[in-house]
């Protein structure tokens, strides 16, 4: 088997207090594989549990899977701390990044870098060897000095945020991304930077999952796959060309069909 | 235990504590603390600003005078905590043991921009005795002061003050030092004060600062008491005009601890800033009790608290403003945020404003919270373990703070003790 991730049956639901037992079910059903080296897309309405989904398999608290499984390079994903799972090499470049006040975005990547490769018996990167590397990362990204020099994305831009992400994965170099709309209000420039930076990952080793409503950012990566998420069910698996016509259509026929 | 029980046995403490005061000459002073005390007692929950600190513990144990320490064994502190610390190393220091003067490793003596007068008879003029309780405590126990001068004009730059509590015994020592600081008119001060001990002890402290017009003081405390370790302390200022007050505390070790501050501006612009930070854990007990009194107009100061508190601690903040009918155009800030690291840990915050002026400006604010979940999230997310992320929130939220600190030596130092010592990964 040549799968790096294996999503059976996922059901997964929020932990609200205002809920108390009454848990809200989002995910309710999702079978999904990734072979090695694939990049598969993600579409759907809105609402529709895509960062459900991509919360789910990085370990947030707010989430309890109630049913499935997730194998990750042959091993149980789901009972694996936040932690560890980017250590196992999988990264999420979330929709809507968090600000840290009063903490550097340099010491943090540092941090954040050193942890992965002393999870996975490497040695920690001074900080001369780590600023050579996040200098020449941050220049093919066009990631400004100055934003490395602030606090993590503090007073950063919608886009300078997303393109913060996609600096902390070409970092990390993981062997599995889930990019959450990091197209997502990027301009032009910026939107071919990112295509460039998942596409310099790319490899035997590496794949991605790609959350997003525009068919733009596809025409600089092409996926293996497409799959159309609604209702917490993937109702529908196309190829490449699949963007095109929910472009066109919408997803009104396909979740008729579905029904 | 009703509330005369509890007053009864309150006394039992206190009685091992007076009872060692010998009949021999005692000074005018003194005695009249020893009689209030004898008369009124220690204060007790139910006065108004020890409702949520108390002085229970006290009846656990009868208090010794704190014996005499070696100079080769203070010599091994001050090596460990001073000369090994390129912050202190070179600066002028005066050194404590058990609230006894250490001459031989006390170098300002040599400093000739202070005037430093040890245990001398002088009792202060600020500090009431007749009110605050654990200042009636200090002047019952010591007749002994230690004086600070620093003359007109004079920029004195910085001292070292070192408090050593040690006690290798398993009885409980007290000590009771006073300090007396006077900055004649145009000179400075920057003061640097470290708490440190071992072994079982009660700090009770008293501080006085006259602070003559266009005086510039910084003053950071320390308190990284022993773990049993009770530190009751009391400061009193009076400020002249155009003094300018800079005050960090930073409360980290000691069982129970209360800081207890009365300033009070005499002159028109005075600017006085007051911050702490306390990170406890464990039962640790933390207490902050601050007056501001602005008698004149055109005063300013700013309280800024903030709370760490993890497991069984508890912090305690109580700050009040007092503006004078004639203190117009004051502006008073108290600011207090807790961050609470477990269920069991607990804030109580008290703040409070006396204002009879009409054209003021004084706010208050307090929050309390836990961490963020998303931040935390977030952290772990990028491969970064769960109790380094937390840290790094934790610090976080002090570094805002410690930004506030303009001197280097001062940041730093404060950085060390709450171990955050600078990354070198800062970029250029
Ligand atoms: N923490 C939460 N608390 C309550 N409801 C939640 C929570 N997280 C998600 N939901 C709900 O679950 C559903 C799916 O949300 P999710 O964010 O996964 O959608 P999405 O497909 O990513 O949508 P979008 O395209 O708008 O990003 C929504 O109805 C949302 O309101
Ligand atoms: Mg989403």
């Amino acid at each position: 088997m040549n799968n790096l991730l294996e999503i059976k049956d996922l059901h997964a639901s929020v932990i609200e207090d205002s809920l108390e037992n009454n848990q809200k079910e989002i995910l309710k059903g999702i079978n999904l594989n990734i072979p090695k080296g694939e990049i598969h897309v993600i579409m759907g309405p809105n609402g529709s549990g895509k960062s459900t989904l991509s919360y789910v398999l990085s370990g947030h608290p707010n989430y309890c899977v109630t049913q499935g499984s997730a194998i990750f390079k042959g091993k149980d994903l789901l009972s694996m701390t936040p932690d560890q799972r980017a250590a196992a090499g999988l990264f999420l470049a979330f929709q809507t990044p968090v600000e840290l006040p009063g903490v550097n975005n340099v010491n943090f990547l540092r941090t954040s870098l050193n942890s992965i490769r002393v999870a996975r018996g490497e040695s920690e990167l001074n900080a001369v060897d780590f600023l050579k590397l996040v200098r020449e990362k941050a220049k093919t990204l066009s990631f400004s000095m100055d934003m490395l020099k602030r606090n993590v994305n503090v007073g950063f831009s919608g886009g300078e945020k997303k393109r913060n992400e996609v600096l902390q994965m070409s970092l990390l170099q993981p062997s599995f991304a889930i990019l959450d709309e990091t197209d997502s209000g990027l301009d032009i420039d910026a939107l071919r930077i990112v295509a460039e930076g998942v596409n310099s990952l790319r490899s035997p080793d590496f794949s991605a999952l790609i959350i997003t409503h525009h068919q733009r950012l596809l025409d600089y990566i092409k996926p293996n796959y497409i799959h159309v998420l609604a209702k917490g069910r993937i109702i529908y698996t196309g190829g490449a060309e699949l963007s095109n016509q929910l472009e066109s259509e919408g997803y009104g026929r396909l979740l008729e069909e579905a029904l | 235990m009703t509330s005369i029980e509890m007053e009864n046995t309150l006394s039992i403490g206190l009685e091992s504590l007076l009872n060692r005061n010998s009949n021999s000459s005692t000074p005018k002073e003194q005695k009249t603390a020893i009689d209030l005390l004898r008369k009124n007692g220690l204060s007790t929950q139910k006065d108004e600003d020890w409702k949520y600190t108390n002085l229970r513990w006290l009846n656990n144990h009868s208090f010794h005078d704190a014996r005499r320490v070696s100079v080769d064994k203070i010599e091994q502190w001050i090596d460990r905590h001073v000369l090994n610390n390129p912050n202190f190393a070179d600066l002028p220091r005066l050194v404590f043991a058990n609230g006894l003067f250490c001459s031989e490793l006390s170098t300002a003596l040599k400093c000739d921009k202070l005037n430093i007068l040890p245990d001398s008879d002088f009792f202060g003029v600020l500090a009431r005795p007749d009110r605050e309780k654990m200042a009636t405590l200090n002047y019952a126990m010591q007749n002994k002061s230690q004086i600070i001068h620093v003359p007109a004009g004079t920029q004195a730059g910085q001292l070292l003050i070192v408090n050593l509590g040690l006690n290798e015994s398993n009885e409980y020592f007290s000590f009771h030092p006073r300090f007396i600081f006077t900055l004649e008119e145009n000179s400075q001060l920057s003061i640097i004060e470290l708490n440190i001990g071992e072994g079982n002890y009660f700090q009770n402290p008293l501080y006085e600062f006259c602070i003559d017009s266009h005086v510039k003081l910084s003053y950071m405390r320390v308190l990284d008491e022993s773990k049993t370790a009770f530190h009751y302390s009391t400061l009193y200022a009076a400020l002249a005009d155009h003094t300018k007050i800079d005050t960090f505390l930073l409360t980290l070790g000691g069982a129970i601890t209360r800081q207890e501050i009365y300033v009070k501006f005499l002159g028109e612009w005075g600017n006085l800033q007051l911050q702490a930070i306390q990170k406890l854990a464990q039962q640790q007990h933390g207490d902050l009790t601050f007056h501001i009194k602005h008698m004149v107009p055109h005063c300013q100061s700013l309280q800024n608290v903030k709370n760490i508190l993890t497991d069984h601690a508890r912090g305690v903040y109580q700050g009040k403003i007092f503006v004078d009918r004639i203190a117009q155009k004051t502006d008073g800030q108290q600011q207090s945020q807790a961050l609470l690291l477990s269920d069991n840990a607990e804030i109580d915050t008290k703040p409070e404003l006396e204002i009879y002026a009409d054209d003021v400006k004084c706010t208050h604010g307090a929050t309390v919270g836990a961490l963020d979940k998303e931040q935390l999230f977030f952290l772990m997310a990028r491969g970064i373990p769960h109790e380094q992320a937390r840290e790094i929130l934790v610090n976080a939220f002090l570094n805002e703070t410690l930004e506030m600190i303009q001197d280097p030596v001062n940041s730093n130092m404060m950085k060390h003790y709450l171990s955050m010592d600078d990354e070198e990964g800062a970029i250029s």
